[in-house]
Protein backbone atom coordinates (compact mmCIF):
# COMPACT_ATOMS: atom_id res chain seq x y z
CA UNK A 1 0.00 0.00 0.00
CA UNK A 2 1.19 3.50 -0.36
CA UNK A 3 0.65 6.75 1.81
CA UNK A 4 -0.78 9.68 -0.18
CA UNK A 5 -0.53 13.32 1.72
CA UNK A 6 -2.78 16.07 -0.41
CA UNK A 7 -3.74 19.35 -0.35
CA UNK A 8 -4.93 21.93 -2.39
CA UNK A 9 -5.84 25.77 -2.39
CA UNK A 10 -2.57 26.97 -0.28
CA UNK A 11 -2.86 30.33 -1.80
CA UNK A 12 0.80 30.69 -0.92
CA UNK A 13 2.17 34.46 -0.97
CA UNK A 14 5.17 35.61 0.89
CA UNK A 15 3.36 36.97 3.22
CA UNK A 16 2.78 33.01 4.59
CA UNK A 17 6.36 32.52 4.02
CA UNK A 18 7.04 30.00 7.42
CA UNK A 19 3.50 28.59 7.53
CA UNK A 20 4.10 25.41 5.70
CA UNK A 21 7.19 24.08 6.29
CA UNK A 22 6.95 23.01 9.95
CA UNK A 23 3.72 20.86 8.57
CA UNK A 24 5.93 19.29 5.56
CA UNK A 25 9.47 19.06 7.22
CA UNK A 26 9.31 14.85 8.25
CA UNK A 27 6.44 14.11 5.65
CA UNK A 28 8.61 10.96 4.61
CA UNK A 29 7.44 9.31 8.08
CA UNK A 30 3.92 9.45 7.08
CA UNK A 31 3.52 9.56 3.42
CA UNK A 32 4.83 8.63 0.33
CA UNK A 33 4.21 11.05 -1.79
CA UNK A 34 2.63 14.49 -1.74
CA UNK A 35 0.19 16.18 -4.40
CA UNK A 36 -0.99 19.64 -5.15
CA UNK A 37 -4.10 20.36 -6.19
CA UNK A 38 -3.92 23.72 -7.71
CA UNK A 39 -4.26 27.38 -6.55
CA UNK A 40 -0.67 27.04 -5.32
CA UNK A 41 -0.62 30.79 -5.64
CA UNK A 42 -2.68 33.90 -4.33
CA UNK A 43 -2.09 35.72 -8.06
CA UNK A 44 0.20 33.67 -9.81
CA UNK A 45 3.42 35.76 -10.12
CA UNK A 46 7.05 34.33 -9.91
CA UNK A 47 7.30 35.87 -6.49
CA UNK A 48 4.70 33.81 -4.57
CA UNK A 49 6.32 30.99 -6.58
CA UNK A 50 9.48 31.26 -4.92
CA UNK A 51 7.80 31.90 -1.61
CA UNK A 52 6.04 28.68 -2.39
CA UNK A 53 9.20 27.05 -3.58
CA UNK A 54 11.15 28.26 -0.63
CA UNK A 55 8.67 25.69 1.76
CA UNK A 56 8.60 22.80 -0.72
CA UNK A 57 12.59 22.14 -0.98
CA UNK A 58 14.16 19.55 0.13
CA UNK A 59 10.58 17.82 1.38
CA UNK A 60 11.23 14.31 1.57
CA UNK A 61 8.86 12.93 -0.90
CA UNK A 62 8.41 12.97 -4.32
CA UNK A 63 6.17 15.96 -5.17
CA UNK A 64 3.47 16.55 -7.61
CA UNK A 65 1.20 19.55 -8.51
CA UNK A 66 -1.09 20.95 -10.98
CA UNK A 67 -1.76 25.12 -11.51
CA UNK A 68 -5.30 26.52 -10.68
CA UNK A 69 -6.87 29.44 -11.85
CA UNK A 70 -5.18 31.36 -9.28
CA UNK A 71 -1.58 30.30 -11.09
CA UNK A 72 -2.73 31.90 -14.32
CA UNK A 73 -4.15 35.19 -13.22
CA UNK A 74 -0.96 36.98 -13.85
CA UNK A 75 -0.25 35.37 -16.75
CA UNK A 76 2.84 33.99 -15.33
CA UNK A 77 1.52 30.20 -15.61
CA UNK A 78 4.96 28.71 -17.59
CA UNK A 79 7.42 31.07 -14.83
CA UNK A 80 5.52 29.34 -11.99
CA UNK A 81 5.77 26.05 -13.26
CA UNK A 82 9.58 26.41 -13.97
CA UNK A 83 9.84 27.74 -10.44
CA UNK A 84 8.37 24.65 -8.68
CA UNK A 85 9.83 22.62 -11.34
CA UNK A 86 13.46 23.67 -10.12
CA UNK A 87 13.01 22.34 -7.09
CA UNK A 88 12.33 18.82 -7.97
CA UNK A 89 7.75 19.22 -7.76
CA UNK A 90 6.58 17.39 -10.92
CA UNK A 91 3.89 19.99 -12.49
CA UNK A 92 1.71 18.43 -14.57
CA UNK A 93 -1.23 20.08 -17.07
CA UNK A 94 -2.21 17.40 -19.26
CA UNK A 95 0.65 14.86 -18.88
CA UNK A 96 1.79 12.02 -16.07
CA UNK A 97 4.48 10.72 -14.63
CA UNK A 98 5.12 7.70 -13.15
CA UNK A 99 6.61 7.43 -9.32
CA UNK A 100 8.24 4.12 -8.54
CA UNK A 101 7.09 3.88 -4.69
CA UNK A 102 8.94 0.35 -2.71
CA UNK A 103 7.98 -2.64 -5.23
CA UNK A 104 4.94 -0.49 -6.40
CA UNK A 105 4.53 2.01 -9.44
CA UNK A 106 1.97 5.18 -9.39
CA UNK A 107 1.22 6.66 -11.99
CA UNK A 108 -0.53 9.94 -11.60
CA UNK A 109 -2.26 12.39 -14.61
CA UNK A 110 -2.79 15.71 -14.19
CA UNK A 111 -4.42 18.37 -15.44
CA UNK A 112 -6.17 21.63 -13.92
CA UNK A 113 -9.35 20.80 -16.05
CA UNK A 114 -12.22 23.45 -15.88
CA UNK A 115 -15.32 24.52 -15.74
CA UNK A 116 -18.62 23.52 -17.96
CA UNK A 117 -20.76 21.75 -15.14
CA UNK A 118 -22.49 18.66 -14.50
CA UNK A 119 -25.31 16.09 -15.72
CA UNK A 120 -28.54 18.16 -16.19
CA UNK A 121 -26.99 21.43 -16.08
CA UNK A 122 -23.88 22.20 -18.56
CA UNK A 123 -22.61 24.04 -21.03
CA UNK A 124 -22.13 23.12 -24.78
CA UNK A 125 -20.23 24.01 -27.77
CA UNK A 126 -22.67 26.28 -29.00
CA UNK A 127 -23.45 29.49 -30.04
CA UNK A 128 -21.16 32.64 -29.45
CA UNK A 129 -17.27 32.04 -30.23
CA UNK A 130 -16.89 32.66 -26.31
CA UNK A 131 -19.02 29.82 -25.68
CA UNK A 132 -17.64 27.50 -27.85
CA UNK A 133 -13.69 28.42 -26.44
CA UNK A 134 -15.02 27.60 -22.85
CA UNK A 135 -16.23 24.11 -23.36
CA UNK A 136 -13.79 23.43 -25.84
CA UNK A 137 -11.32 23.88 -23.30
CA UNK A 138 -12.89 22.41 -20.82
CA UNK A 139 -13.25 19.36 -23.45
CA UNK A 140 -9.64 19.45 -24.59
CA UNK A 141 -8.60 19.05 -21.02
CA UNK A 142 -10.78 16.28 -20.18
CA UNK A 143 -9.64 14.26 -22.91
CA UNK A 144 -6.12 15.00 -22.52
CA UNK A 145 -6.47 13.87 -19.16
CA UNK A 146 -7.95 10.68 -19.99
CA UNK A 147 -5.19 9.79 -23.05
CA UNK A 148 -3.09 9.89 -20.19
CA UNK A 149 -4.48 7.91 -17.65
CA UNK A 150 -5.15 5.30 -19.98
CA UNK A 151 -1.63 5.06 -21.31
CA UNK A 152 -0.46 4.98 -17.36
CA UNK A 153 0.70 0.93 -17.23
CA UNK A 154 1.23 1.58 -13.39
CA UNK A 155 -0.54 -0.84 -9.90
CA UNK A 156 -1.93 2.48 -9.27
CA UNK A 157 -3.73 5.98 -11.18
CA UNK A 158 -4.09 8.80 -9.43
CA UNK A 159 -5.79 11.77 -11.27
CA UNK A 160 -4.91 15.29 -10.15
CA UNK A 161 -7.00 18.27 -10.72
CA UNK A 162 -8.13 21.79 -9.66
CA UNK A 163 -11.53 21.64 -10.79
CA UNK A 164 -14.08 19.23 -9.63
CA UNK A 165 -15.16 16.29 -11.82
CA UNK A 166 -18.57 15.51 -9.67
CA UNK A 167 -20.99 17.31 -8.16
CA UNK A 168 -20.55 15.56 -4.84
CA UNK A 169 -17.78 16.90 -3.70
CA UNK A 170 -19.27 20.36 -4.60
CA UNK A 171 -22.07 20.49 -1.72
CA UNK A 172 -21.79 23.42 0.34
CA UNK A 173 -21.55 25.81 -2.66
CA UNK A 174 -23.93 27.50 -4.46
CA UNK A 175 -26.04 25.67 -6.53
CA UNK A 176 -25.44 28.48 -9.09
CA UNK A 177 -21.89 28.58 -9.36
CA UNK A 178 -21.53 24.47 -9.67
CA UNK A 179 -20.39 25.28 -13.56
CA UNK A 180 -17.83 27.46 -12.77
CA UNK A 181 -16.39 24.42 -10.22
CA UNK A 182 -16.40 21.77 -12.03
CA UNK A 183 -17.50 19.47 -15.42
CA UNK A 184 -18.95 15.83 -15.97
CA UNK A 185 -16.07 15.58 -18.63
CA UNK A 186 -13.35 15.21 -16.06
CA UNK A 187 -15.50 13.25 -14.20
CA UNK A 188 -15.77 10.62 -17.97
CA UNK A 189 -11.85 11.47 -18.23
CA UNK A 190 -11.76 9.68 -14.74
CA UNK A 191 -14.07 6.76 -15.30
CA UNK A 192 -12.84 5.85 -18.14
CA UNK A 193 -9.26 6.66 -17.82
CA UNK A 194 -9.67 4.13 -14.43
CA UNK A 195 -8.64 6.23 -11.08
CA UNK A 196 -8.00 4.68 -8.60
CA UNK A 197 -8.80 8.21 -6.79
CA UNK A 198 -9.01 11.52 -7.60
CA UNK A 199 -7.99 14.58 -6.07
CA UNK A 200 -9.21 18.29 -6.53
CA UNK A 201 -9.40 21.97 -4.89
CA UNK A 202 -11.23 25.15 -5.86
CA UNK A 203 -14.10 24.46 -4.35
CA UNK A 204 -13.69 25.38 -0.56
CA UNK A 205 -16.78 25.31 0.81
CA UNK A 206 -17.49 22.14 -0.52
CA UNK A 207 -17.64 18.52 0.71
CA UNK A 208 -13.95 16.44 0.72
CA UNK A 209 -15.88 12.88 -0.36
CA UNK A 210 -17.39 12.12 -3.77
CA UNK A 211 -17.84 9.61 -6.13
CA UNK A 212 -17.88 10.13 -9.81
CA UNK A 213 -21.08 8.50 -12.28
CA UNK A 214 -18.80 5.68 -12.36
CA UNK A 215 -18.28 5.51 -8.24
CA UNK A 216 -14.81 6.16 -8.51
CA UNK A 217 -13.59 7.63 -5.49
CA UNK A 218 -12.84 11.44 -5.56
CA UNK A 219 -11.50 13.87 -2.77
CA UNK A 220 -11.60 17.21 -2.63
CA UNK A 221 -8.68 18.43 -1.05
CA UNK A 222 -9.12 22.22 -0.58
CA UNK A 223 -7.48 23.45 2.50
CA UNK A 224 -10.53 25.14 4.03
CA UNK A 225 -12.56 21.71 3.28
CA UNK A 226 -9.90 19.28 5.06
CA UNK A 227 -9.23 21.73 8.18
CA UNK A 228 -5.64 20.47 8.41
CA UNK A 229 -2.14 21.14 6.07
CA UNK A 230 -2.92 18.23 4.42
CA UNK A 231 -5.19 15.25 4.31
CA UNK A 232 -3.75 11.70 3.99
CA UNK A 233 -5.16 8.81 2.27
CA UNK A 234 -3.83 4.74 1.74
CA UNK A 235 -4.31 3.28 -1.80
CA UNK A 236 -3.89 -0.34 -2.25
CA UNK A 237 -2.71 -1.54 -5.50
CA UNK A 238 -5.38 -4.06 -6.20
CA UNK A 239 -8.32 -1.28 -5.56
CA UNK A 240 -9.13 -0.19 -9.26
CA UNK A 241 -11.11 2.75 -7.19
CA UNK A 242 -14.60 1.79 -8.31
CA UNK A 243 -17.36 0.95 -6.11
CA UNK A 244 -18.55 -1.75 -6.76
CA UNK A 245 -22.52 -0.82 -6.19
CA UNK A 246 -22.07 1.84 -8.14
CA UNK A 247 -22.73 1.66 -12.52
CA UNK A 248 -20.71 2.13 -14.75
CA UNK A 249 -21.27 5.34 -16.79
CA UNK A 250 -22.80 4.18 -19.83
CA UNK A 251 -25.34 1.87 -16.87
CA UNK A 252 -26.25 5.18 -15.47
CA UNK A 253 -26.36 6.63 -18.23
CA UNK A 254 -29.15 4.47 -19.18
CA UNK A 255 -30.95 4.33 -16.40
CA UNK A 256 -31.24 7.61 -15.38
CA UNK A 257 -34.85 9.14 -16.09
CA UNK B 1 -32.34 51.30 -0.18
CA UNK B 2 -33.72 48.90 -2.29
CA UNK B 3 -32.89 44.98 -2.04
CA UNK B 4 -31.54 46.11 -6.08
CA UNK B 5 -29.00 48.69 -4.74
CA UNK B 6 -28.39 46.27 -1.97
CA UNK B 7 -27.54 43.38 -4.51
CA UNK B 8 -25.25 45.77 -6.61
CA UNK B 9 -23.39 47.24 -3.90
CA UNK B 10 -23.06 43.32 -2.54
CA UNK B 11 -21.51 42.69 -5.79
CA UNK B 12 -19.53 45.29 -6.34
CA UNK B 13 -17.43 45.06 -3.32
CA UNK B 14 -17.19 40.93 -3.68
CA UNK B 15 -15.82 41.89 -7.45
CA UNK B 16 -12.88 44.38 -5.64
CA UNK B 17 -11.87 41.75 -3.18
CA UNK B 18 -11.65 39.48 -6.39
CA UNK B 19 -9.93 42.11 -8.84
CA UNK B 20 -7.52 43.96 -6.05
CA UNK B 21 -4.14 43.38 -7.19
CA UNK B 22 -3.27 43.19 -3.08
CA UNK B 23 -5.89 40.35 -2.78
CA UNK B 24 -7.53 38.21 -5.69
CA UNK B 25 -10.28 37.41 -2.92
CA UNK B 26 -12.76 35.09 -4.25
CA UNK B 27 -13.89 33.51 -1.06
CA UNK B 28 -15.42 35.87 1.21
CA UNK B 29 -19.44 36.15 1.62
CA UNK B 30 -20.34 39.63 2.52
CA UNK B 31 -23.67 40.25 3.87
CA UNK B 32 -25.31 43.40 4.49
CA UNK B 33 -28.34 43.91 7.10
CA UNK B 34 -29.06 47.10 8.37
CA UNK B 35 -25.83 49.06 8.34
CA UNK B 36 -23.55 46.03 9.72
CA UNK B 37 -21.88 43.99 6.63
CA UNK B 38 -20.76 40.64 7.50
CA UNK B 39 -17.90 38.77 6.17
CA UNK B 40 -17.77 35.19 6.58
CA UNK B 41 -15.53 32.70 4.61
CA UNK B 42 -11.34 31.59 4.82
CA UNK B 43 -7.98 33.69 4.15
CA UNK B 44 -4.76 32.08 4.12
CA UNK B 45 -3.16 34.60 6.49
CA UNK B 46 -4.07 37.38 9.22
CA UNK B 47 -2.40 40.46 6.60
CA UNK B 48 -5.05 39.32 4.31
CA UNK B 49 -7.84 39.20 6.59
CA UNK B 50 -7.33 42.82 7.82
CA UNK B 51 -6.58 43.79 4.06
CA UNK B 52 -10.29 42.41 3.08
CA UNK B 53 -12.18 44.37 5.55
CA UNK B 54 -9.98 47.24 4.91
CA UNK B 55 -11.14 46.59 1.27
CA UNK B 56 -14.95 46.35 2.57
CA UNK B 57 -14.59 49.30 4.39
CA UNK B 58 -13.44 51.34 1.21
CA UNK B 59 -16.27 50.35 -0.69
CA UNK B 60 -19.19 50.28 1.99
CA UNK B 61 -18.49 53.78 3.94
CA UNK B 62 -20.81 54.26 6.78
CA UNK B 63 -20.81 50.07 7.01
CA UNK B 64 -19.88 48.73 10.33
CA UNK B 65 -17.55 46.28 9.36
CA UNK B 66 -18.03 42.09 11.55
CA UNK B 67 -15.38 40.58 10.10
CA UNK B 68 -15.33 36.63 10.68
CA UNK B 69 -13.90 35.04 8.03
CA UNK B 70 -11.16 32.57 9.80
CA UNK B 71 -7.46 32.33 8.81
CA UNK B 72 -5.90 29.03 7.33
CA UNK B 73 -2.58 30.15 8.65
CA UNK B 74 -2.47 27.47 12.02
CA UNK B 75 -4.05 24.10 10.32
CA UNK B 76 -3.20 21.17 12.16
CA UNK B 77 -1.17 18.64 10.88
CA UNK B 78 -4.03 15.05 10.23
CA UNK B 79 -3.83 13.07 13.29
CA UNK B 80 -2.83 9.57 12.29
CA UNK B 81 -6.50 8.30 13.03
CA UNK B 82 -7.53 10.43 10.22
CA UNK B 83 -6.27 8.58 7.60
CA UNK B 84 -8.57 7.12 5.11
CA UNK B 85 -8.54 3.62 3.73
CA UNK B 86 -9.56 3.76 0.12
CA UNK B 87 -8.13 0.38 -0.85
CA UNK B 88 -10.38 -2.30 0.55
CA UNK B 89 -12.95 -3.90 -1.63
CA UNK B 90 -16.18 -4.78 -0.20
Amino acid sequence: MIHVAAAGDIHFAPDAAGTLRPHLEHLGERADLLLLAGDLTRLGTPEEAKALADELADIDVPMVAVLGNHDYHCDQAGEVTAILEGIGVHVLEGTSVVIPIRDMTVGVAGTKGFGGGFAGACGSEFGEPEMKAFMAHSRGLADRLESCLSALDTDMRIALLHYAPCPDTLMGERLEIFPFLGSHLLGEAVDRGGATLTLHGHAHRGTERGLTAGGRHVRNVAQPVIGHAYALYCLHPDADGADPECPTPATAMATRP
Amino acid sequence: MTDADLGALTEETRRALAEDPRLGQLDVCITLRGRRALLTGHVVTRDRQELVAAVVAEHLPGYEIDNATTTLENLPEPPDAAEEDLGARR
